[in-house]
């Protein structure tokens, strides 16, 4: 470890460090009100009902992560066959991107009470809720993919033979794959929020329903512990993502600086 | 003109099938009519409550709510923002935050600002702003540090310095980008307020469409669907419309819509 780093790696912590420090001290001097602000270190130490059986914070975060795991899996399996189906012809990519562009700005969690009609308060209802907008993303971030291919591979490939599936699994999919993963990413995310926001107004259980619980009862300490959890959970889709999408696809980087 | 001709058709076949797909299957009641409703109807309904109903005020409310969140957040991000790419300290300072809280979910901090402010507008109000603020700092700064030095070299030896660097350099090179950001966090602004007004306020369109889930009132549910997805529509055409009024330099570059959708929120 050089100097330099660990310079670089001093500066970044700082900050934070710095803002924790003041909150305590501010909070322990009753500057802010510590029934609304409590010290971070009681926070922190508040954090170990994660492994409290009888609480069951953990049970609520592997429910969580387990609705997001399933509404993204869903979405990617269904938004790059739908996104690569629809560029067959520029009558469906247009037209189906127009019909997404219109449902985007909808957020997702609006779709419960629609649904929750047909279903019934279900795992389905809520699961199919969580999936409205990670899967629009996906569908959109394909068509996107797949234009983003230049004409000429898809010329040579037809060229030399590429036919149907062969064509799609070898040529298509490939080629947008850069463009996929950056959906996967975004999704992630409408998904995390999604869940949440369902689990707040829906679920029995999960991270948003413990959160809304506490709120209820006014627990202010247990609901950071949530809020600590829930921002655990969206560094973790998004940098840890990150992270693991350049390992896996390590000219993604090369593509996301040029587009 | 064929050529636009055509690529209009392409646009709005499928919309327009999708509209006349439902309309038939909703009237033959194929689909089941409890739930399913003929757009017709829905459209009657959106603008009898418009009128008469509460939707107007709901509107109403939205808009002013996502108005004073965008303010802000536009302000605060795009300040922030420029500042933090431009000093060291500053972003040393915020960065960790920025960063850290960027892929919180933002909906998560609404009860938190319930219990802090009450139940009022100011909680909505900052949890839409939080949600902008982040897009809108994080984009700006990006947008700073994506000027070129060859260009600030020679701005500055053309004698951009001092309050004159900012505003006759830096806003007019990071222009488009700011632009890009901005309407991205108009957009994720929106979504995130009619989110937190269906999980926890009486009143906006959120919470309109909440009720009217709770008391089985199909129809009205799907005026506030409808209801959202034009005001996104608007707000996103708005932008697109003053686009060329505001960077005419930029017509024809940005026309390849970089950035698709927004993301985090």
């Amino acid at each position: 470890m050089t100097w330099r780093t660990l310079r670089g790696k001093s500066v970044l912590l700082s900050g934070p460090v710095l803002i924790l420090a003041a909150w305590e001290l501010l909070s322990r001097t009753e500057v802010l009100r510590p029934t609304f602000f409590p010290p971070p270190t009681t926070i922190f130490a508040r954090s170990s009902i994660i492994f409290d059986a009888e609480d069951g914070l953990a049970a609520d975060i592997g429910i969580t992560v387990l609705r997001v795991l399933i509404t993204i899996l869903a979405a990617v399996a269904l938004g790059v066959v739908i996104g690569i189906a629809v560029t067959v012809s520029r009558w469906t990519e247009r037209g189906t991107t127009t019909v997404l562009a219109f449902v985007y700005p909808i957020p997702g969690v609006l779709f419960l009470p629609f649904l929750t009609f047909i279903l019934g308060r279900t795992e389905a209802a809520f699961l199919m809720t969580a999936l409205v907008t990670p899967l629009v993303v996906m569908v959109l971030y394909t068509i996107a993919g797949v234009r983003s291919i230049d004409p000429i591979y898809l010329e040579v490939a037809r060229n030399y033979g590429a036919r149907g599936t062969r064509y799609f699994l070898r040529v298509i999919l490939p080629g947008s794959l850069p463009s996929i993963v950056t959906g996967i990413r975004i999704s992630l995310g409408f998904s995390l929020i999604a869940v949440i926001a369902i689990e707040m107004v829906g679920a029995q259980d999960g991270l948003g329903r413990f959160l809304w619980s506490n709120w209820q009862i006014l627990r202010v300490t247990d609901m950071y512990v949530a809020l600590l959890c829930i921002a655990v959970l969206g560094l973790l889709s998004s940098v840890g993502f990150d992270a693991i999408a350049d390992r896996l696809l390590p000219w993604r980087a090369d593509t996301e600086k040029a587009s | 003109m064929t050529g636009t001709l055509r690529t209009l058709g392409q646009t709005w076949a499928i919309p327009i099938l999708l509209v006349v797909l439902w309309e038939v299957l909703t009237r033959t009641e194929v689909l089941d009519p409890r739930f399913f409703i003929p757009l017709g109807d829905i459209a009657v309904t959106t603008v009898e409550e418009l009128v008469n109903g509460r939707l107007g005020s709901d509107l109403l409310t939205t808009l002013r709510r996502l108005g004073f969140a965008f303010a802000l957040a536009a302000v605060a991000g795009v300040g922030l923002g420029i500042a933090s790419g431009h000093w060291r300290l500053i972003e040393w300072l915020t960065r960790p935050i920025t960063d850290t809280l960027y892929p919180l979910p933002k909906i998560a901090i609404l009860p938190l600002f319930i219990i802090i402010v009450g139940r009022g507008e100011v909680a909505f109000i900052l949890t839409a702003f939080a949600t902008g603020f982040f897009q809108i700092i994080i984009s700006t700064r990006g947008s700073v540090r994506n000027v070129s030095p060859e260009l600030i070299e020679a701005g500055r030896n053309f004698g951009a310095t001092g309050h004159r660097y900012f505003t006759r350099f830096l806003f007019p090179a990071i222009a488009p980008q700011l632009f890009n950001g901005l309407r991205l966090g108009l957009a994720t602004c929106l979504i995130t307020l009619i989110a937190a007004e269906f999980v926890g306020s009486d009143s906006g369109l959120g919470s309109m469409i909440h009720r009217a889930g709770q008391q089985f009132a199909v129809d009205e549910m799907y005026a506030g669907l409808v209801l959202v997805g034009l005001l996104g529509l608007v707000v996103s055409l708005l932008f697109r419309a003053l686009e060329p009024l505001l960077l005419p330099w930029q017509r024809g570059i940005s026309q390849n819509g970089t950035g698709l959708v927004a993301s985090g929120g």
